[in-house]
């Protein structure tokens, strides 16, 4: 069964595809060819040795908070799990002020899953938007009543447009 | 012969110096900072000695504790290594106070070296070549000062007679700039290390860094041990020294030895040393200056000079050994490159980055020396320099010697902290390097470090390993490390990554999925 990683190096979104068989591991990533490697760990957690089309890659790799720092040949690469990124960033609301829900990354959005009048709950979908290919639940970060909507399904939305408006429901637990 | 060695620095040369004591069958006595608990040269050597926090002002610098832990610790010689105390005349002198034994020049050799104007003096009187120049200057006697300018001939360098490090230094290209600088420099100098006193030095460039390593004993034998090359530097530090010299032809090495020689019998200088020259294109050159101590480089004579310990030399002639009068003749064979292997980062104008190592490989083979402070789960402490390690190697030629060089960087795996590793390799693989074409400004003005690159198939393989990394942690979420107490803060970010390393390996034989 392939696993499947949203990952980004440099700004650079990937998707990458795992499909581990008893006789190996067969890597996707994005469209390409599937290619085979031969990845093993010592006793070391961390160390990791890819044997690709019968070249070593040795690698140390430390986890981050959204992704993973890999040491390699003397260079640095930090990789980032896009998904872990888009979580934290809807999870804390960051950028959003309260009463208002935005788009997390560019992209199509192709549903918008409220309207006025609407009573959404902490953590319901409200909004879907694709991008690389991918497609993200944009959540409600508390409880409310949808006010207005901005945008229409089917177009592009930069990151921070505004989605709707919301009445915040007065809660019990405040943070 | 000494029972029991007292080192007292910290890192590689820590090590370097318990080697051959234990060669020697000689016991050892580490000291070390609070943060430098977990170094190596602790664990290695026969007694340990705990003399403060971090900051060197209150542990490696600290005289009076040192020297108390010599005392506690029955030790009847101190090696001071390189920095730190390892030229302070006042730390010498206090280890004769105590009946110590000070592996290294007297104090008072030291402060007649030390002060530039008196340096100069002495070389003068032993018929050294100096390097042009005015040695007392008044810095209120403006028209005399700017006569015997005239006569040292512009561009000059006005330097400040207790500088180093190249502080106090300034460069004066016509007439017209002489009072400013002069000004400049005499009120630097003053600040920097009360004592006001200037002196002029023709401006000798391009020029070489050449040096020669002596061993002088107690009965006024000095014997020189042939040249190195350092002419690689950046900011005034050595990141790049071999021996012999690619502009250095025996009767040169002659002249140079017999220089140093006279120098070191000029001066009285005992025990293992360094005098560094200036050598122009024509192959004049020019005193520098002394450096009383062992130097960060020695390896590479070591290496070109049939093995011969350094270090072992130190001691025999600081217990009344003798040395040969003269030239050293056993030398030099072949060729021996050091690499300063540091924890900075080449692509980000080589900022310091230290930090937790989490996996060292070392080079190793024919010919590759790596004399390192590293291990697997070394937090390198912030509060010294970094100078993680330095890989020497020798072979027959110089071409080989860089072939090998290169072979070894890339057997160097240093995951963790960024390193000057790909500096290195650049640098090996550098056309004026390679012909030898190397000066002291060559570096700063020629030379400049490629953009960081990533090739598809390592953008490729980083993506694979991090989704195997990812694929592995969800399988595997109940191997988290369990917490340390009683970290100090220094650890804490650091160690923070090593609880919390993805647990990919089941079992002793680890983890593993392949085409077997």
């Amino acid at each position: 069964m392939a696993s499947r990683y949203p990952l980004t190096i440099d700004d650079v979104n990937y998707i990458v595809q795992l499909d581990v068989r008893d006789e190996g591991i067969f890597v996707t990533i994005d469209d390409n060819e599937p290619f085979e490697v031969d990845a093993t760990t010592s006793g070391l957690p961390g160390l990791m040795s890819i044997l690709h089309s019968e070249s070593n890659w040795l690698g140390y790799i430390v986890p981050e908070s959204d992704g993973w720092r890999i040491s390699h040949n003397n260079k640095h690469f930090q990789v980032t799990s896009t998904q872990a990124a888009r979580k934290s960033r809807s999870k804390a609301g960051s950028e959003d002020l309260p009463g208002k829900i935005s788009v997390p990354l560019a992209g199509i959005l192709i549903e918008i899953r409220v309207s006025p009048g609407d009573v959404i709950k902490n953590g319901d979908t409200v909004a879907v938007i694709e991008a690389m290919k991918m497609q993200n639940e944009i959540k409600a970060p508390t409880d409310g009543v949808v006010t207005e909507i901005h945008l229409e399904s089917g177009t592009r939305a930069e990151k921070g447009d505004v989605i709707l408006d919301y009445e915040v429901s007065e809660s019990d637990d405040l943070p | 012969m000494f029972k029991r060695i007292l080192i007292a620095n910290r890192g590689e040369i820590a090590l370097r110096v318990q080697r051959t004591c234990r060669e020697l069958g000689i016991e050892t006595v580490a000291v070390y900072s609070e943060p430098d608990r977990n170094l190596l040269h602790v664990r290695h050597a026969d007694r340990a000695v705990h003399i403060g926090d971090g900051p060197a002002i209150e542990s490696y610098l600290n005289i009076e504790k040192i020297i108390n832990a010599a005392k506690d610790s029955g030790a009847d010689a101190i090696h001071p290594g390189y920095g730190f105390l390892s030229e302070n005349a006042s730390f010498a002198d206090a280890c004769a106070d105590a009946n110590i034994t000070f592996i290294g020049p007297s104090g008072d050799a030291m402060k007649n070296l030390g002060d530039k104007v008196s340096a100069r003096k002495i070389m003068e009187d032993a018929n050294v070549p100096i390097v042009p120049g005015a040695n007392d200057v008044d810095p209120a006697n403006l028209t005399a000062a700017a006569s015997e300018a005239n006569r040292v001939g512009y561009p000059l360098l006005v330097k400040a007679s207790a500088g180093g490090g190249g502080r106090g230094i300034r460069l004066v290209e016509k007439p017209e700039d002489l009072e400013n600088a002069m000004r400049l420099a005499s009120s630097e100098a003053s600040s920097s290390f009360g004592n006001a006193t200037i002196f002029f030095e023709r401006f000798v460039s391009p020029a070489r860094h050449i040096e020669v390593q002596i061993v002088a004993d107690s009965h006024g034998n000095v014997s020189a041990f042939g040249e190195r090359e350092c002419s690689v530097q950046r900011r005034n530090q050595k990141v790049l020294e071999e021996a012999p010299s690619i502009a250095v032809n025996p009767a040169i090495r002659e002249k140079l030895c017999a220089a140093a020689i006279a120098a070191a019998k000029g001066s009285g200088y005992e025990n293992a040393g360094t005098v560094e020259f200036l050598m122009d294109n024509d192959g004049e050159f020019y005193f520098l200056e002394v450096n009383a101590r062992l130097q960060v480089e020695h390896p590479v004579t070591e290496l070109v000079y049939g093995g011969i310990d350094l270090v072992a030399l130190q001691i025999a002639v600081a217990d009344g050994g003798t040395v040969t009068d003269g030239l050293v003749d056993s030398g030099p064979i072949g060729w021996a490159i050091e690499c300063r292997i540091n924890g900075e980062d080449p692509y980000q104008n080589f900022r310091p980055s230290l930090g937790l190592i989490d996996y060292v490989e070392y080079p190793n083979g024919p010919g590759v020396r790596f004399d390192s402070m590293l291990f697997s789960g070394l937090d390198v402490p912030v509060f010294y320099d970094s100078l993680l390690g330095k890989l020497i190697v020798w072979a027959e030629t110089r071409e080989l010697a860089i072939q090998r060089m290169q072979r070894a960087l890339q057997d160097l795996v240093i995951s963790g902290p960024q390193t000057n590793i790909p500096f290195h390799r650049e640098l090996m693989n550098n056309k004026d390097f390679q012909n030898g074409d190397i000066y002291t400004n060559w570096l700063e003005n020629n030379f400049s470090m490629p953009e960081a690159t990533k090739t598809e198939e390592e953008i490729n393989l980083a993506l694979t390993a991090a989704a195997i990394a990812s694929l592995l942690k969800s399988q595997n979420t109940a191997g988290q490390a369990m917490p340390v107490n009683r970290v100090s803060k220094w650890t804490a970010a650091a160690r923070k990554n090593s609880t919390q390393e993805i647990t990919i390996s089941s079992g002793e034989a680890g983890w593993r999925r392949g085409t077997r």
